[in-house]
């Protein structure tokens, strides 16, 4: 019975998508958003009896039947849920109804499609067992969600300020792909109920891997951060979601591969030393915004600083109170529902201790750089003057003799050819 | 069927040239005709590739087919063996022209041979795909390439002279070197040189420094089948060079992907530099080109056929469709009506092309470096580093790949005074094709390695 409900949760959320993203044709707002609203109800009232189930067993999930999947796609499209990640999936779907009847009419046809986005990938990363497939689904969605926004405010917000945060998702992505791909190397199988069934020793190196790329997902939410806003708050809020999105998913990728990650004591101390000083960091730089009553930026540091205040709570043992706390993050998506408005801010410099933006810069004018000597010294030096312009000079060399009676008149070149004819003959003979 | 069936192979190699026959039997002037008949031949040909795959992986079809004709005392006499290894180039190059015919327009009456070049070569690869020996396929290829230099020579760009000249010119050096080095039987290390022209082929930079110039000065609407064209034959060079080379097939290998990993972070820096949405897809194609390259020889020959066949149909797929994206962004922005539509199509088109795991060609890159780490952990000590560095180098390029797209994609359209045209302007309206595009393509990108593996899996249980 909870498997069904899993199926119709996410199947009627599939349908709202679908449906949300041909919005343009509606003209009355009402109308859209009471349908919008029954087409959500069955995925409400499966959450709730999912809720209830789970308060009553305490039960996990999972499903052996996937031989339709596997002879479709060859890969293990299994399901398994924890009695936590109910209580979260519950906490999305009640948090999406809640958005839908509390958004503001001015920004809720804009917004709405993103917001449903997002609970939607959020959800499916938690039901599924096969790491790769969440890694997959959260990446892919950090796509389409800016695709999303670039549909919303492409015409009035620079793409730079949309997709300021790309690089640094791209490089996310890649390392925590490696590190599963070494996993699944080293240990055969990444499907989280066996790894969380079998006891297995894992490479430092993985957890490293896996651990470097949330942190990095992590940081990148300050990148997105848009210092171009101008007139409205309705494009503010699409890039809130997009920020809540990349926290959530991040911590629901932590919390997943919490064995791999803190599998040893030593090492998780470390990772809790990083995450401890990335929490200082962050938390300074609220301060000084603070003081500055800059609401925007507040905004994306309490999303930075909830995200990293919560890392060092990831232990194997209390990894509940990460999932009771990833649900905290929550109310950022509600308080988007409400139309804050926001003045414009001046572009600033670097003010206060900015280790991601400097680092950012640094890291962009090395590979600036690299990439000017490479396209004014070596293409020109290798491609132009080695490959062509030597042997050229080469030929031009053989041919000095030539030069000396060939100098443009055609009588000349003859009597040369015959004077090659004639000494030829003279020499070698017939 | 049966009729079909007993002469698929002839049917398909000929099916261009037949077509070629008949666009030359069409007027100059009348291009709708020209691109009815060309379109009409391109999906026939493309249904005669999908028949013989299907008999092909039903243990049906009988190798070699033989081709003799006599004209006039001149005997022409030609075997085509087709096998796992060299089919996925066929299909490969009839996606290619199907996808040239039915994505770009045929608006220009400049010649005859304009209309009818992709038909002739594809006639010519065709038929040479099909051979088994290096001596017979590679003075063909060579040749060739002088339509390719004729259809460079007929485009309005101002420096097609100089790419003609230089690109000619390396090509047909490392051709006549290689084939001299193949009549000479060379057994030392010299014998690598036998690897040059399908490496300059492939555009490794290393091996093709004509490669930057030759991005910049082709046309936009037939460089995507020019490149191509090169990349395939490429790929044919590099799979029967690789039976007579009789060096040790790890130091091969090991030399393919030194040589690649270097090209790889070199496209990547110049990729950067690059401020043109026209060429920078090129790029990308190159990039995985040298990829499927060293997956050709450091893989054994059972995996190595099932990864760079999904390796090339995925990116030549996503390559086509980025090009033609790319063309109508221009012609958008031309005319004032780049809207957030489009900029949200482009980026997701561009996004297929990074390399993200599960989207685009993520689904064939990511599997592919799995199977390089598991051949690379196995191996002994010295080598095994040396090839983790490669494979670092790779991931690095991917990422620096990522980067330059980012900025193709912010330099172009962050004009301030263009956003404002944008809002006001609608002057066409934007065709529902494109904005689909991008999805079907993701489709098709999922779809192609499926397909592949349960190819593989059927003709083991067979």
């Amino acid at each position: 019975m909870s498997l069904n409900l899993v199926k119709i949760l996410v199947l009627f959320l599939a349908i709202l998508m679908i449906f949300t993203s041909f919005k343009n044709d509606f003209r009355n707002q009402n109308l859209y958003r009471w349908f919008c609203a029954l087409l959500l109800l069955p995925a409400t009232i499966a959450a709730t009896i999912l809720i209830k189930i789970n308060a009553m067993q305490s039960s996990i999930i999972t499903t052996t039947d996937t031989n339709l999947f596997k002879s479709l796609f060859f890969i293990d499209l299994e399901l398994y849920i924890e009695s936590l990640d109910i209580v979260t999936i519950t906490c999305l779907v009640i948090s999406l109804q809640s958005f839908l009847f509390i958004a503001e009419k001015s920004i809720f046809l804009e917004n709405f499609l993103v917001t449903i986005s997002t609970t939607l990938l959020l959800v499916l990363m938690q039901i599924f067992s096969n790491l790769f497939i969440i890694s997959i689904i959260f990446s892919i969605g950090s796509i389409i969600i800016t695709f999303e926004r670039i549909l919303i405010c492409g015409d009035n917000i620079p793409i730079k300020d949309l997709t300021r945060d790309f690089i640094w998702q791209r490089i996310s992505d890649f390392l925590n792909i490696t590190g599963l791909l070494i996993l699944v190397y080293n240990t055969g199988n990444i499907s989280i109920k066996k790894i969380t069934s079998n006891y297995f020793e894992t490479n430092h190196s993985i957890g490293a891997l896996l651990f470097i790329s949330a942190v990095v997902r992590i940081i990148s939410i300050k990148q997105t951060r848009n210092d171009s806003i101008t007139s409205s708050s309705v494009f503010h809020i699409s890039d809130t979601q997009y920020k809540f999105y990349t926290a959530f998913g991040s911590l629901i990728l932590l919390i997943k591969m919490r064995i791999i990650i803190f599998n040893y004591a030593h090492i998780t101390m470390l990772y809790q030393a990083i995450s401890g000083t990335l929490l200082l960091v962050a938390l300074t730089n609220l301060i000084i915004n603070h003081k500055k009553h800059d609401k925007e930026s507040s905004f994306i540091l309490l999303i930075t600083t909830v995200s990293l205040f919560l890392m060092p709570a990831i232990e194997t043992k209390y990894f509940y109170i990460l999932t009771l706390a990833t649900i905290f993050l929550l109310p950022i998506q509600l308080l988007t529902a409400r139309n804050i408005s926001i003045k414009p801010l001046p572009r600033k410099k670097l003010e206060s201790i900015d280790i991601v933006l400097s680092a950012n810069l640094i890291s962009r004018k090395i590979v600036l750089f690299l990439s000017l000597i490479s396209a004014n010294f070596i293409h020109p030096f290798y491609a132009s003057f080695l490959l062509y312009r030597l042997p050229q000079l080469l030929v031009s060399a053989i041919q000095i003799p030539l030069r000396f009676f060939h100098t443009g008149s055609i009588q000349r070149s003859l009597l040369f050819m015959v004077l090659m004819a004639a000494s030829y003959y003279s020499i070698w003979g017939l | 069927m049966i009729i079909i069936d007993e002469n698929i192979v002839s049917f398909m190699i000929f099916t261009p040239l037949v077509s070629a026959v008949f666009i030359t039997f069409i007027p100059t002037n009348d291009t709708g005709s020209k691109l009815a008949v060309s379109r009409f031949f391109s999906i026939i040909g493309f249904l005669f590739f999908l028949r013989i795959v299907y008999i092909f992986f039903n243990h049906k079809l009988t190798s070699p087919h033989n081709f003799s004709f006599t004209i006039s005392q001149i005997s022409i006499n030609f075997n085509v063996f087709i096998s796992e290894h060299n089919l996925f180039l066929f299909g490969a190059l009839s996606i290619v022209l199907m996808a040239n015919m039915i994505l770009y327009e045929l608006n220009d009456t400049k010649s005859n041979i304009h209309q009818v070049a992709p038909f002739v070569l594809t006639f010519i690869l065709f038929a040479s795909f099909g051979q088994k020996d290096i001596k017979v396929a590679l003075p063909i290829i060579s040749i060739s390439n002088f339509i390719i230099y004729f259809l460079i020579g007929y485009s309005e760009k101002n420096r097609r002279g100089t790419t003609i000249f230089h690109t000619g010119i390396f090509l047909f050096t490392c051709d006549a070197l290689a084939l001299v080095l193949l009549q000479y039987g060379a057994d030392d290390f010299t014998q690598l040189a036998i690897l040059l022209p399908g490496l300059s082929r492939i555009s490794l930079p290393l091996c093709a420094p004509f490669m930057k110039n030759l991005f910049l000065n082709l046309d936009e609407a037939e460089g995507p089948f020019i490149l191509s064209f090169l990349h395939l034959s490429g790929f044919l060079i590099l799979l029967l060079s690789k039976y007579e080379l009789t060096l040790d097939q790890s130091t091969i290998a090991l030399v393919v992907g030194i040589i690649s990993a270097f090209s790889a972070i070199y496209i990547a820096l110049e990729a950067i530099n690059e401020r043109k949405i026209n060429t920078i897809y090129y790029y990308f194609l190159t990039f995985y080109s040298t990829l499927t390259g060293s997956v050709i020889f450091l893989l054994d020959s059972k995996q190595s056929w099932w990864v760079s066949s999904q390796l090339v149909l995925v990116n030549i797929a996503i390559f086509m469709h980025t090009a033609r994206s790319a063309l109508l962004v221009n012609q958008y922005r031309a005319q004032g009506n780049y809207k957030s539509r489009i900029r949200a199509t482009w980026f997701l088109s561009i996004c297929l092309l990074v390399g993200i795991p599960g989207l685009g060609i993520g689904t064939v890159l990511w599997p592919t470096f799995y199977l390089f780490y598991q051949k690379i952990i196995i191996m002994p000590e010295p080598l095994n580093n040396l090839w983790s560095v490669l494979l670092l180098l790779w991931l690095c390029a991917l990422i620096l790949l990522a980067y330059a797209m980012l900025l193709i994609f912010r330099i172009d359209y962050n004009d301030k005074n263009e956003l404002k045209t944008a809002i006001f302007e609608h002057k066409k309206p934007i065709k529902i094709s494109f904005v689909y595009a991008p999805f079907f393509i993701i489709f098709i990108a999922i779809t192609i390695p499926l397909i592949t593996t349960y190819m593989r899996i059927k003709g083991k249980i067979l």
